[in-house]
């Protein structure tokens, strides 16, 4: 048999010995925990020089823009000074071309001109951060686009939303009341500490990578990040980033269903519809809940009937909604967001909007009207690389 | 509870406060409390389990130690019970799918054609299963082979088995060396606290700097779904090349960590890994890889086999058989039992070319500079060797393992060749970004690793002085900056 492992671990240390030790310990925890948060405090957070390198999310390209328009004194150089804030989720980045609605408002001598805020899962709770950093006067206008799944029981879990991107928006308290989350993942989150260096570490890092990389690596200062589509909308048609044999997992994770649904009004984006309503109200801006219907494909394969009569339910209920035009299938680069084919369409409905208002037409798109996946090939394509939102 | 975690952060700043000022026997209780919190924070029934191990292997231990030298028979019934108990929850909730599935395709091959979804389970595996099994395990085999006198203290049996720096991912560890540790005093020396404090920043660095950043760089490779087409046969090189690296970092800073935090509590926890990552064979690879489970698998299966007792043919055999085991171990799959028997058949390899390679040792060893080469020469290839191994422990099935199979061999080497003459890095023509970065990881880790092997830069580092702050400064500073938060350890799944 083999002989046992004998290799005796060292003498135990003596007492003196044990309090140098903890003395040390003690000095080497107070300088790590002095050094993390001097680099923390001084470096990382919101407004750290390294992000001018670095950031790369879309909440946070939408917190910048904020930032950026709060001081920008060209904002209502225009004759009226009335601003639309199009402030909400990846829908709105891609529904609407800033640069073409405000061509035609100023052709038409509109008071109004369009600032589009679009961040990926920018559902009510994570608007109404982005709306408080905005320069909202009396007269203007806040359009915040609704979708029926923002009201699932489950949202956080369901959108895995990264804790960074809910730490740049959200409070530790407010991340703390989220029902859906298990104990774990609050736990997890409440110890996050210092907030900000959480979460904007990565971006943070980014920006230091980019200087390291570049100095060390190519030789050159690296160029400042462009918030490129985050901002603007994406170009293609048609999406690739789905795939045939990715459709199955994709049909279990979204479709829709009433269970799944939470629409009393502590619901997390329930709540945040409220919260807009009173920071609206409390500065003078008219608030519009914007219904961007999804494909027709989304809403008969992918919303169960129970979904639909909950979707109608809840948007009746809503005084401020206004219900944009149903696109056609292929003005969709997927089920919900649409291409440049739908944007022009919905462009222009929002310059006429504009000028007559009203609160569009409610009925659904004909079942027959459903293309079904794989769709057909686009004529002309550039895709990328797209987020859910 | 994962070490890359804030909540674990925030745990291990509470153990710290708490445990110091405590009289000694609260500090056990202490610590078997954390060390329950540590196991169940994401799923509290998973303790169940691991009291299960623990209760059935104390009272076994006890039941073996009290029986008299001759009633083999009571003795042997006992070590049984404590072999079925644990490898019974191992194998029910690691293996029932696999031979379920395993078995429909030998019946399917006999011509009964048998559906297995009824049959599969799809159990979710228990986070460090495989580790504490075995940990107790060995505790009762060394009572019963009378290298070890049964633990009376519950306490400090329990907090041996649930002892949370090495409860999830090892190193797996002898009772004969942790156990006792349990009964000293408490002490800590100065040395200890540097080195503990250096191997915790050392192995938070090669996680969440570098393992993590690997993995989400090849990590798009192997999900050929997504990818939508195979990975070129240099992608796929490549992406093993890294995953070989990979996997040392993530496995060791495991390790160092659970080292580190062992020195910091007053304990001694063995070296897990010894330069496993520059070695000339495979053989020597595995001699400084997971050494506590090298070493089980030794004591425990090799030499109660014969171990190489019995002559060349029988020592081969019992070799494939430790190593067929070995991949069992890592996973219930194809894919593992493949990777077992393959590192098998190269450490055989190794035994049958010895003598080709001892005369090429010497041919090379007569000047200082070629045995240098030829070492690295060896490494070189041993790096490739393993990688390749490594197709089957990486890939997610079977089918996408032989896919890159034949991606990475199918392709002429002509191919590779005019993929390295067409390389130019500031145009990044033959790798995006993430890969070329893995490898230049690799370069930095490699030259970090032969520090360690012919400066001793650790003890050195360690010795105290400003060396060790600056050098603990410098690697708190990597984490704070460029740590990721990315993937659990690889070893969590086994």
């Amino acid at each position: 048999m083999p002989r046992p492992v004998d290799d005796a671990p060292p003498p135990v240390p003596g007492p003196a010995e044990t309090r140098a030790a903890l003395r040390l310990l003690a000095a080497a925890c107070a300088v790590g925990v002095a050094l993390w948060l001097g680099w923390a405090t001084a470096l990382v957070g919101p407004h750290s020089p390294l992000l001018r390198w670095g950031r790369s999310g879309s909440t946070a390209w939408v917190l910048h823009r904020a930032e950026l328009l709060a001081t920008d004194p060209g904002l209502r150089a225009h004759p009226g000074g009335q601003v639309v804030w199009a402030v909400g989720s990846s829908i709105t980045r891609e529904a609407f071309d800033e640069d073409a609605v405000n061509a035609a408002l100023e052709a038409q001598g509109s008071p109004y001109r369009l600032r589009k805020l679009g961040q990926n899962r920018g559902a009510a709770a994570l608007t109404v951060p982005v709306l408080a950093r905005l320069p909202v006067q009396p007269g203007d206008m806040v359009i915040h686009n609704v979708a029926l799944e923002n009201f699932r029981a489950d949202w956080m879990e369901w959108t895995r939303l990264p804790m960074t991107t809910a730490g740049q928006l959200l409070s530790p308290g407010a991340l703390w009341a989220v029902d859906d989350r298990a104990l774990p993942h609050k736990l997890e989150q409440a110890a996050a500490q210092p907030p900000a260096f959480w979460a904007w570490h990565d971006e943070v890092m980014g920006g230091l990578s980019a200087w390291g990389l570049g100095l060390f690596f190519y030789f050159k200062a690296p160029k400042p990040a462009k918030a490129g589509d985050l901002l603007r909308f994406h170009t293609h048609l048609r999406s690739r980033r789905m795939v045939p044999a990715q459709l199955e997992a994709e049909r279990a994770r979204y479709r829709l269903t009433a269970a799944e649904l939470d629409l009393s009004p502590t619901q997390l984006h329930q709540a945040g519809i409220a919260q807009l309503r009173a920071d609206c109200a409390a500065k003078g801006a008219q608030l519009v809940l914007l219904d961007i219907p999804t494909s027709a494909w989304d809403q008969w394969a992918w919303q169960d009937a129970s979904a639909r009569a909950a979707w109608d339910a809840l948007r009746e209920a809503w005084p401020e909604l206004v219900v944009a035009p149903q696109l056609p299938g292929d003005h969709f680069y997927d089920r919900r967001h649409p291409n440049r084919l739908g944007r022009a369409i919905l462009s222009d409905w929002l310059v006429d909007f504009l000028a007559h208002p009203g609160p569009g037409d409610r009925s659904r798109p004909p079942e027959a009207e459903a293309l079904p996946f794989p769709w057909p090939a686009a004529a002309e394509d550039g895709a990328e690389d797209v987020e859910e939102g | 509870m994962l070490y890359n975690s804030k909540a674990f952060l925030a745990f291990l700043a509470v153990v710290l406060l708490v445990y110091y000022p405590l009289p000694q026997r609260a500090k056990l209780w202490f610590l078997l409390a954390c060390s329950a919190a540590f196991y169940g924070f994401w799923d509290p029934r998973l303790l169940g389990l691991l009291a299960l191990s623990t209760a059935v292997d104390f009272v076994a231990g006890r039941q073996i130690d009290r029986a008299p030298p001759e009633a083999r028979r009571s003795r042997t019934a006992w070590l049984w019970a404590s072999l079925a108990v644990n490898l019974g929850m191992l194998g029910f909730f690691k293996y029932h799918d696999f031979f379920v599935l395993e078995f429909s395709v030998l019946l399917g091959a006999l011509g009964l054609n048998v559906d297995p979804e009824g049959y599969l389970l799809r159990l979710v595996l228990p986070a460090g299963i495989s580790f504490y099994t075995f940990q107790t395990m060995a505790y009762t085999i060394d009572i019963w082979r009378g290298h070890l006198r049964h633990e009376p203290d519950p306490l400090k049996f329990a907090l041996y088995v649930v002892f949370f720096p090495q409860l999830v991912a090892g190193p797996v560890e002898r009772a004969t060396h942790l156990l006792p540790q349990f009964s000293r005093p408490f002490g800590l020396s100065p040395q200890m606290v540097r080195q503990g404090i250096f191997l915790i920043l050392l192995g938070f660095v090669k996680k969440v700097v570098f393992a993590d950043r690997l993995a989400l760089a090849i990590a798009p490779l192997y999900d050929i779904d997504a990818l939508g087409r195979l990975p070129t046969s240099v992608e796929a090189a490549s992406a093993q090349l890294l995953f070989t690296t990979q996997i040392y970092v993530d496995f060791s800073s495991y390790s160092d960590i659970a080292i580190g935090l062992g020195l910091l509590l007053g304990y001694h926890i063995r070296p897990n890994f010894n330069l496993p990552f520059v070695v000339p064979s495979i053989p020597e690879r595995w001699r400084r890889w997971h050494i506590s489970m090298s070493q089980w698998f030794r004591d425990y299966i090799f030499i109660p086999l014969g171990g190489s007792r019995h002559g060349a043919l029988r020592t081969q055999l019992n070799i494939l058989f430790l190593m067929f085991l070995s991949g069992l171990w890592h996973g219930a799959s194809r894919n593992f039992v493949v990777w077992g028997l393959l590192n098998g058949l190269a450490m055989l390899s190794h035994r049958w070319l010895e003598r080709p390679l001892g005369a090429l040792r010497g041919l090379f060893g007569a000047h200082p500079l070629s045995r240098v080469a030829y070492f690295y020469l060896c490494c070189l290839f041993t790096y490739a060797s393993i990688a390749s191994i490594n197709i089957f422990f990486r890939t997610p099935d079977w089918s996408t393992a032989l896919a890159y199979a034949g991606q990475i061999f199918g392709a002429g080497l002509g191919d590779y060749a005019r993929a390295l003459s067409s390389l130019d890095l500031s145009k990044n023509t033959v790798l995006d970004d993430d890969l070329q970065l893995g490898f230049l990881y690799t370069g930095l880790i490699f030259l970090a690793h032969e520090g360690e092997r012919y400066l001793q830069l650790g003890a050195k580092i360690t010795a105290g002085g400003w060396a060790w702050w600056l050098s603990c400064a410098g690697l708190l500073w990597l984490v704070v900056a460029f740590g990721i938060s990315g993937p659990q350890f690889i070893y969590f799944q086994f």
